[in-house]
């Protein structure tokens, strides 16, 4: 089976220079689902590293509005 | 001494010269606690994720400063309790991510409405320069089209030559 050989990397150990802070909240989104809900790092091929400060910083922008706690599909 | 970020939302109603009165009154209470206002950026006008206080918008300020931290949750009370802003966070970060202060904090809130001119200006200047542009290649099409025409008289006036040379 081709998909269980291709390896994912973690952008963030590609790109050093990419910052994961909260007032980036544009680069958090993308980690992010459709409702609000953190993609794991197996999905997303983040490393386990990078996932606790994602998981840390996307917390602190749902803080100060920058990304939304829930988001209700059916109603919009 | 630690150094701390706090990134608070001001009611979107607040412009100007009552914006300015808040952020120095906030300083004010940084400095009251025994801290020291590094740097303070005003982020602008931004529509947040959710409402907050029925409001869908909010003015975005951060400060970073510099204290020992005992004070701190006195200093997020005194926001909490100021009805003006709508949501406070401090949070604890390294030296260096302390940015320096290039602007300041007034000409900051006066920009806020700057960008919109320019804008229009510049997308007045995009404008002005694709009409120069058009102009100049209906300009560059006439001439090619001159030329052509040019052309297709020397070709005919060749052709009737050679018509004539063989007629003689």
């Amino acid at each position: 089976m081709a998909f269980m050989n291709s390896k994912k990397i973690c952008t963030f150990c590609e790109n050093r220079d990419t910052n994961i802070n909260y007032k980036e909240y544009k680069i958090l989104r993308k980690f992010i689902t459709e409702q609000g809900k953190i993609i794991p790092g197996f999905v997303t091929g983040v490393c386990s590293k990078h996932q606790r400060k994602l998981g840390k910083e996307i917390k602190r922008a749902r803080n100060v509005a920058f990304l939304p706690y829930t988001y209700d599909i059916r109603h919009h | 001494m630690n150094f701390y970020e706090t990134m608070y939302i001001v009611h979107p109603i607040l412009e100007l010269g009552r914006l300015h009165d808040l952020i120095l009154e906030t300083e004010k209470i940084i400095k009251d606690k025994g801290g020291e206002v590094l740097y303070t950026k005003v982020i602008g006008k931004k529509r947040m994720a959710y409402p907050i206080m029925k409001q869908k918008f909010g003015t975005y300020i951060l400060v970073q400063y510099k204290s020992n931290g005992l004070k701190n949750n006195e200093f997020s009370l005194d926001m909490e309790h100021n009805p003006n802003i709508l949501r406070q966070m401090i949070i604890s970060i390294n030296e260096s991510e302390v940015k320096e202060q290039t602007e300041d904090v007034k000409d900051q809130i006066s920009g806020l409405t700057r960008p919109s001119k320019t804008d229009d200006k510049n997308t007045e200047s995009s404008k002005d320069e694709a009409e120069v542009k058009s102009t100049e290649l209906s300009s560059e099409d006439k001439l090619s089209e001159e030329d052509k025409s040019s052309d297709d008289k020397s070709s005919e006036e060749v052709v009737s030559e050679t018509v004539e040379a063989k007629e003689e």
